[in-house]
């Protein structure tokens, strides 16, 4: 189920879930802007790739904690391409190993920032043009977080809570304009992010970790990608306002 | 015995959603053994229309509250096609509209009995079989009711919310034979059940309750079907133990 050329922005789109994003979409004939913030090595890596298939690409350098990263993004995707019908909010940062009470307050801050307020500000930015062209499709990439609510990843969870209750609220209030809003909640996927934070916990806490799933593996990029593919695609016709959890069955504790 | 296809049985194939969903697996390669409880003509009806565009399907009669219904359409179903790679366990009873404490203890031992019960001894008789075969995916279908929680609507709600933790449990106790769960919870559908139901509810009300969806229509079998079979393929290959609401951003009022 292909619709002809449209347009997809991926924030955080240069590595990782959102890089498959993207190949996924061009593939799903989306032209696409990627946004990243440091690896511009990688974000022309994924431009390339997605040029490859055949579309158009470009990537744009953009912090999501600043106040006018959504505009700038929006202004950017329309002057580019003419049109926005696709947006996917991933990009987010993890916070730091403590416990909610001993965070700094800067990380605090900075996260919520990224996660939540940065995302905030690009539906703003983004939302009145697809309510003008009375269509479009958002996908808020959440967290197996909002699930475990583990201890030490307490600022990280609170965000991506907030994220989710954004995503409902926000579904609800623009369905009369033709647009769905839904999140997906990745469990524990094979990226650089999750290799480090293994690394960081150690070898067997990892393993443990890992055992606890229930499908007894990592999940794969693609396998998130797929299913953004399936909620912005008329698969989903009637599907708004939902958090679909891609964590092959857990863990929830 | 035909190996070369996989195979799917979708109980209460013979209207509605049940319908659109065998309909739907079988373009998909999936050999059909659907069940049906009152109406052969109507389920001889989806075996003719299967065959006429070249699939194959298989019906059979089976009341889900009979404890034997479901060792008798899985023998059915490995003695004509020799595996089971698909269960849809569809058939449900929706409960006559009165609270509670008002309900007939008959009507509330059958809704829990096909909607839970029968539920539970086809996973019975069909899990060995995937057991074996170390491969299967099974897709049950919930209702929004169990976000609505409306009053008179309890037996119902109450059975589907069973059925929903089961649906959990049994995703994390056979992840490891290669065996997925999920669940579907659709919004209000346009089939025959909800126009009776509608009807009952008098036509105030219920314009009433399809305005309170975000959507503002009712969703069509064939958004179900999409959703059961995205589950049942590879898309879906770290997705278990998940309920996913296809109900227009509902749950509605």
């Amino acid at each position: 189920m292909k619709d002809e050329n449209r347009v997809a922005v991926v924030t955080g789109g240069s590595r990782g879930i959102g890089k498959a994003i993207a190949i996924k979409l061009a593939k799903e004939n989306c032209d696409v802007l990627i946004t990243y913030q440091k690896d511009k090595v990688s974000a022309d890596a994924t431009v390339d790739t997605l040029k490859s298939l055949g579309r158009e690409a470009l990537s744009l350098q953009i912090e999501m904690s600043n106040p006018t990263a959504g505009a700038t993004i929006c202004s950017r995707a329309l002057k580019e391409f003419g049109k926005i019908d696709i947006l996917i909010n991933n990009a987010g940062i993890g916070s730091p190993k403590r416990f909610i009470v001993d965070s700094e307050e800067t990380d605090w801050y900075r996260t919520i920032d990224t996660n939540l307020n940065g995302i905030f500000r690009t539906i703003k930015a983004i939302v009145p043009h697809m309510r003008s062209r009375k269509t479009g499709n958002i996908v808020n990439i959440s967290s197996n977080v909002t699930r475990r609510l583990a201890p030490n990843f307490g600022p990280y969870a609170v965000s991506k809570a907030g994220l989710e209750a954004l995503t409902q609220v926000l579904a609800k209030e623009e369905a009369g304009n033709g647009i769905r809003v839904n999140a997906i909640a990745p469990g524990f996927i094979d990226t650089d992010l999750l290799q480090t934070a293994f690394e960081e916990v150690g070898a067997e806490k990892a393993e443990a970790l890992l055992h606890s799933i229930p499908l007894k593996r990592l999940g794969m990029p693609s396998e998130i990608a797929d299913m953004v593919a399936v909620l912005t695609s008329n698969v989903s016709s009637y599907v708004t306002g939902q958090i679909i959890y891609v964590n092959g069955g857990g863990p929830e504790g | 015995m035909v190996l070369k296809h996989q195979t799917a049985i979708v109980t209460g194939g013979s209207r509605g959603i049940g319908k659109a969903i065998a309909l739907h697996l079988s373009t998909q390669g999936f050999n059909i053994v659907l069940s049906f409880k009152k109406n052969e003509k109507a389920a001889a009806q989806v075996v003719s229309d299967i065959q006429k565009s070249g699939g194959t399907a298989e019906m059979i009669r089976a009341d889900l509250s009979l404890a034997d219904s479901a060792t008798a359409i899985t023998r059915t179903t490995i003695e004509r096609f020799g595996r089971i790679d698909v269960l849809i366990n569809n058939a449900g009873v929706s409960s006559n509209k009165s609270l509670i404490a008002d309900t007939a203890d008959l009507e509330w031992n059958e809704i829990i009995d096909v909607n839970l019960h029968g539920v539970f001894r086809m996973m019975k008789a069909v899990v060995p079989h995937m057991r074996q075969q170390k491969k299967g995916n099974i897709v049950n279908l919930s209702s929004n009711i169990t976000k609505r929680l409306a009053p008179t609507f309890g037996p119902y709600a109450i059975s589907k919310a069973a059925l929903e933790t089961m649906t959990q449990i049994v995703a994390k106790e056979e992840a490891a034979n290669g065996i997925r769960v999920n669940a579907v919870a659709p919004g209000p559908i346009k089939t025959d059940m909800l126009e009776k139901l509608l009807k009952e509810m008098g036509a105030e009300r219920a314009k009433s309750f399809v305005d309170s969806m975000p959507m503002k229509r009712m969703g069509t079998a064939d958004e179900i079907a999409n959703m059961v079979a995205m589950l049942t393929s590879d898309v879906a290959s770290f997705v278990t133990g998940q309920i996913i609401y296809v109900n227009g951003g509902g749950p509605g009022t």
